[in-house]
């Protein structure tokens, strides 16, 4: 029978099927919208909350913008418990075995949560960008959207490599998973500016997603030029596309790594 | 050119928390020609999922080499992967919030299926294997899922295929349905690597049969040849209420030996000469005894002779 060369797009596709399939076992729109979505428009008004007992309409904007922009990626932060689920399935070794590269077919089933992140974004910016008054620029209506699908994206990058360990470590994946959720939250400037933190911290949050994703957005809010946004949006994808490629490598690694040491199919 | 060539395999796992490896293979020899089913049969922990995971490349040797269709499994991993398809037994190894088709659909493309042949493909393997492609994995029995394993190894059309304990958890109709499907893919030209210690099974559908215990390789031959490793001439087994009869038959010329069997009046007279057999079945008749046949050791027998009969241990 003929062959054709690998497709990762149509892998990916593939994936994202499971994916799907995975996450309509979590949620239905009910459960979606009552526990999911409510609990993260819960989370994100209590900073807003703690804002406006300050008495500031700085820091309730300030701590609006940065919790519903890091809604996204921490529902992107669940790629890496997502990442263990083939090995749940048994699945894992038969990809690693496949004549086509491991990431596509991880990063497809995982996507969901990418998706998951955007839309939740959108909502608790909508919701509480109403309830509470945000203004919203013209350029903003355009420019948000966009950062926060890129705020994602790259947080998917850094997911995925971090993901790669814990497809070898599944009993890590939920300390993992919320774990890089709390470094996101405490680290990007989310709720705290980044400026507050000692230099060599700082010096971590470049590297991290977010940061840039959510220094663009504040600056598009507060009508800043579009070259200073343009730019802070292209380091978030630098980082993004960084964070990729040391997931693709550490995929290929691990997965050499688990040949070598016979964890591959390890269940552990 | 082998489908599969096995040299000096070994392969040693290192345990945390053990000074000592533990050596799950020891030098294994094994040739597997073009066309061939291939058994290799032995208790649990004896060391054949091992050797199974070397050749489908999840697993690195310690030492010695394996080839597939002449490609190293080491050096020419991607070779090997385009030409293999493994079958695993068991429930792991599906997506069960997946219909059959979608399973197969995500195998296609992982496996480089041509877009235009991809839905042909599937809708053959779902015939062959007689699976219904709407339905949720979830809902299938054990037999359906191991007809699905076997759609999804079989996805690319490889040459070789390596079957790990297939009709592990299958109902006796499922693994006989399962059977003939194997046997169809050999009179198809596959070649098979079939790991089991179902002896029956093995017996049925192999070409050859490697004895193997302990990661060492026992034996490895025909089932029939098996047989004459424990037992070098056929013998007689026979019913008589005459206590007098297997203490004559026992003083005939070429016979071994005359034990009971499981009922009181039933023995099995074991030959030590081919020629033997046709003076000891006419005195047998001449005694009246007209319930009587000949026989060769089953699988089973050869299994426990040169296994070892250990129960549970492992």
């Amino acid at each position: 029978m003929s062959t054709q060369a690998s497709d990762p797009i149509r892998i990916f596709g593939q994936g994202l099927v499971v994916g799907w399939s995975d996450f309509k076992l979590f949620w239905t729109w009910q459960s979606w919208i009552l526990s999911w979505l409510l609990r993260t428009l819960c989370q994100a008004m209590i900073w807003v909350l703690l804002g406006r007992m300050l008495g500031s309409e700085q820091a309730t904007n300030y701590l609006l913008v940065g919790n519903a922009v890091l809604a996204g990626p921490s529902s992107v932060c669940w790629a890496i418990a997502a990442a263990a689920w083939d090995r749940w399935d048994g699945t894992y070794p038969l990809l690693v075995i496949a004549p086509s590269q491991l990431l596509p077919a991880i990063a497809g089933r995982s996507f969901v949560w990418v998706i998951n992140g955007i839309v939740t974004s959108w909502v608790v910016f909508l919701v509480l960008g109403l309830g509470f008054d945000l203004h919203f620029p013209p350029r903003t209506l355009v420019l948000l959207p966009l950062l926060t699908i890129l705020t994602c994206g790259s947080t998917f990058g850094y997911s995925l490599f971090v993901g790669s360990f814990v497809a070898r470590v599944r009993r890590l994946r939920i300390l993992f998973n919320f774990g890089s959720t709390n470094v996101l939250m405490a680290l990007s400037g989310v709720s705290v500016p980044i400026t507050f933190w000692p230099r060599s911290v700082q010096a971590i949050a470049q590297m991290l997603p977010v940061t840039h994703g959510l220094y663009a957005v504040r600056k598009s809010f507060a009508g800043g030029a579009i070259a200073d946004i343009v730019q802070a949006a292209l380091r978030e994808l630098g980082v993004g596309i960084g964070w990729l490629l040391l997931a693709i490598l550490a995929s290929r690694l691990l997965a050499n790594v688990g040949r070598r040491d016979g964890s591959i199919d390890d269940a552990s | 050119m082998l489908a599969v060539k096995v040299e000096g395999l070994g392969r040693v796992y290192e345990q945390r928390g053990q000074a000592e490896p533990v050596r799950a293979l020891w030098s294994i020899d094994l040739e597997v020609e073009l066309g061939q089913v291939q058994g290799l049969l032995g208790p649990n922990g004896a060391g054949k999922t091992t050797l199974t995971k070397i050749l489908s490349t999840v697993l690195l040797p310690s030492a010695g080499h394996a080839a597939i269709l002449g490609h190293d499994v080491v050096r020419e991993t991607a070779a090997v992967r385009r030409n293999i398809g493994l079958v695993l037994g068991g429930d792991r190894g599906l997506y069960p919030r997946l219909t059959a088709r979608q399973n197969l659909a995500y195998w296609a493309a992982l496996y480089n299926v041509p877009r235009r042949e991809t839905k042909a493909r599937i809708e053959m393997l779902l015939e062959r294997v007689g699976l219904d492609s709407d339905r949720r994995i979830d809902t299938y029995s054990r037999g359906m899922k191991q007809r699905l394993h076997l759609a999804r190894g079989l996805i690319a059309d490889p040459s070789v295929l390596l079957l790990d304990e297939p009709t592990m958890g299958m109902d006796p109709l499922a693994a006989r349905d399962f059977r003939t499907l194997i046997h169809e893919l050999r009179q198809a030209g596959k070649s098979i690597l079939l790991t089991t210690h179902d002896m029956e099974e093995a017996a049925a559908l192999c070409d050859n049969v490697a004895l193997i215990d302990k990661g060492r390789v026992l034996a490895t031959e025909s089932p029939e040849r098996l047989a004459r490793l424990v037992a070098k001439h056929e013998r007689i087994d026979f019913s008589s209420k005459d206590e007098s009869v297997p203490a004559r038959v026992r003083d005939l010329f070429g016979v071994a030996s005359v034990r009971t069997l499981e009922q009181p009046t039933t023995y099995r007279v074991e030959l030590s000469d081919e020629a033997a057999l046709h003076q000891v079945l006419s005195f047998l008749v001449s005694q009246r005894v007209t319930a009587l046949g000949t026989s060769r050791p089953s699988l089973t027998e050869v299994y426990v002779h040169v296994i070892g009969d250990r129960g549970f241990k492992v």
